[in-house]
């Protein structure tokens, strides 16, 4: 009799799917509280994991667990070594948030160069025209830099270029001409191509080559009057490094959905910067995207208790040919 | 001597145009009231926001060009100028860039609640995943209702962000619609039940005012999006704050009030899941530009009487005047 524990809700469509398949049963811990999470992982075959941390000593606690599946693409919040220690599988859900991320960032990207929170808040307040300190601009004829060109970097390039925009793409992983093939330049050299993006846009995942990515060094080499879009993980970026440059006009704004600490603390620099559009981790919380990485989450248990989980949706899949 | 008369000063990429040709005096009026006493010497006028009718024309004896600083011609008596012969020129092809991107702008800040997100946020409150319902573009189903040069843009970059793009036009062709790769909706009230999102790129007349009324809500998806980048009489406000009140409309982005510029009492401004601009959709530095220039070629093309009909709103004073 397979356990499913989600710790916190998922879409119920999810949870019917599984509750559906026999001998299934389905508990949602919510809240989550390190003492809810030791009364109950024992039992769990699988987890379902929004925002828990899942280190080695609650994989200790959880002798059941055959799979953890995690409800979003980022795993830095989970111990994949000691998972992998016991052959147990990390999915995640590849397929799932590739568009609401993508379509949030270029919804970040327009929000700042339309200013449209500093404008709905004048109008709101009677206030019209358009005064020297909210200047627009429009993205047509810019220069971005994409840097991480997955699945949801990869969107993001398409739609930037769609609004008519320079494409420069960054990522050491994807051969040249696979960039040059879908109709976007390669940036080889990061200096020149921060020297020459209006816009630098994060899609990259957060390890440790990329932690701190975006550092003092990194924006003295971007061109004055930059702007920061990040949907990808906040460690990617020295917030205080930030904090400043923003303070000191040489980036002009950031559109962030994502900090090092989340929920963001109250003593963030970010939360006072000027020109700062901040969002909550929110880029794949659409209603589309939610359903779609719960039914996806629902799909790997279901495929993992069966013996045939997809090893394009696990992050350590030699546990998969370990296990065979 | 062709006298040039401003009603605001004008971006120094057109001021400069002007200001390059020999033999036009060029100057800026103060208000509404300095601009209208000036307009009584000027060849040519360009206009902001005053309104230009019979009254206004029978002072300006001299008037041999009305220009608009933009492309809507709303405040300006059509029939009057040109019944005087008096080309009225607009600055076509300068703005539907920066509009459609300003449509899309709202589309997406109204499928993200940004600015209900952000003040959370900024006010220490964070909700990833409870907070107002949010959604994608992706797979939502649009009516683009005007395909111009700015309904034309807006679609396109609908469908590249995977939407299903559904087009009404009366006075443009429905095959041309199809071979654009969009759907075309002859019958628009008949498409609202299916659309997720409606955007307006329409001018305003008399066939257009209120053009989306109760009547108009009360056939739409319940939780549709409405985004004006149009003008506002185009809707029915009244009918608007009714359809917001009872969740008709799930949320809008307006740029543009059937009364402007904004007073502070319009009910609108109550509702958390409206994100509103001061009609600032062509307002961005590269529109400002474009605009300027256009605006100073057609004054002087039409001062030397070779204006591009393109630019004309009433192109028959061109025939009648040759």
């Amino acid at each position: 009799m397979p356990h499913v524990l989600c710790l916190r809700p998922i879409h119920p469509d999810a949870i019917a799917l599984m509750r559906a398949a026999p001998g299934v049963t389905v508990e949602v811990l919510d809240p989550v509280t390190p003492e809810s999470l030791s009364a109950r992982i024992a039992e769990a075959d699988a987890i379902t994991v929004r925002i828990t941390r899942i280190d080695a000593g609650l994989i200790a606690q959880a002798p059941k667990l055959r799979i953890v599946a995690r409800h979003g693409v980022g795993y830095d919040a989970v111990d994949v070594e000691a998972l992998t220690a016991r052959g147990i599988p990390l999915t995640v859900t590849p397929d799932a948030n590739a568009v609401s991320v993508a379509e949030h960032a270029l919804m970040l990207m327009l929000t700042i160069a339309r200013q449209t929170l500093g404008y709905h808040a004048r109008t709101k307040a009677a206030q019209w025209g358009f005064p020297a300190e909210l200047p627009t601009f429009d993205l047509a004829g810019r220069t971005v830099l994409v840097i991480g060109f997955g699945r949801i970097g990869g969107r993001v390039a398409r739609l930037c270029a769609a609004f008519g925009m320079t494409v420069l793409v960054r990522d050491p992983y994807v051969p040249r001409n696979t960039i040059k093939g879908a109709g976007f330049t390669p940036a080889d050299d990061l200096d020149a191509a921060l020297a020459a993006a209006d816009i630098v846009t994060l899609h990259c995942p957060s390890n440790s080559e990329t932690r701190g990515l975006v550092n003092e060094a990194f924006l003295k080499a971007a061109k004055p009057g930059v702007v920061l879009v990040n949907t990808a993980r906040g460690t990617l970026v020295d917030e205080p490094a930030l904090a400043s440059a923003l303070a000191s006009g040489h980036v002009a704004a950031a559109g962030l959905d994502v900090f090092a600490v989340e929920p963001v603390e109250p003593g963030n620099l970010l939360l006072k910067a000027p020109n700062v559009v901040l969002m909550p981790h929110s880029a794949a919380a659409t209603a589309e995207s939610m359903r779609r990485m719960a039914m996806s989450c629902a799909e790997s248990i279901l495929a993992c208790f069966d013996g045939r989980l997809d090893p394009h949706v696990v992050v350590n899949p030699e546990v998969l040919r370990r296990n065979a | 001597m062709p006298h040039v008369l401003l009603e605001r000063p004008l971006h120094p990429a057109g001021r400069a145009i002007l200001d390059a040709r020999p033999g036009v005096t060029v100057e800026v009026a103060t208000d509404v009231a300095d601009f209208a006493a000036r307009a009584t010497k000027a060849d040519a006028i360009l206009l902001w926001l005053s309104r230009v009718d019979a009254a206004f024309l029978d002072k300006c004896p001299k008037l041999k060009v009305v220009a608009r600083y933009g492309v809507g011609f709303d405040t300006i008596d059509i029939p009057e100028c040109t019944r005087r012969g008096l080309p009225v020129a607009v600055v076509n092809g300068a703005n539907d860039l920066g509009v459609a991107e300003h449509a899309m702008g709202l589309l997406l800040g109204v499928a993200r609640q940004v600015p209900a997100y952000d003040r959370m946020v900024k006010g220490g409150e964070w909700r990833s995943v409870d907070g107002p319902p949010i959604g994608e573009l992706a797979g939502r189903t649009v009516l683009v209702i005007g395909y111009g040069r700015i309904g034309t843009r807006v679609a396109r970059l609908c469908a590249a962000f995977g939407m299903r793009v559904m087009v009404h036009d009366p006075a443009f062709p429905t095959p041309r619609i199809a071979a654009d790769g969009h759907i075309p909706a002859p019958d628009w009230k008949a498409a609202l039940p299916e659309a997720d999102v409606v955007t307006l790129h329409c001018p305003l007349h008399e066939g257009t005012h209120h053009l989306i009324n109760a009547d108009a809500f009360a056939r739409m998806k319940k939780g549709v999006w409405l985004i004006n980048t149009a003008r506002g009489p185009v809707v029915d406000e009244a009918a608007l704050v009714e359809a917001l009140r009872s969740g008709k409309v799930a949320a809008a982005g307006l740029d543009v009030l059937t009364i402007e510029p904004a007073v502070k009492d319009n009910p609108l401004f109550g509702f958390d899941n409206v994100i509103l601009s001061p009609h600032s959709a062509a307002a961005a530095q590269e529109t400002l530009a474009k605009m300027a220039v256009r605006a100073a070629h057609n004054i002087l093309d039409a001062l030397d009487g070779r204006i591009d009909p393109g630019f004309l709103v009433n192109p028959e004073v061109l025939r009648r005047n040759a």
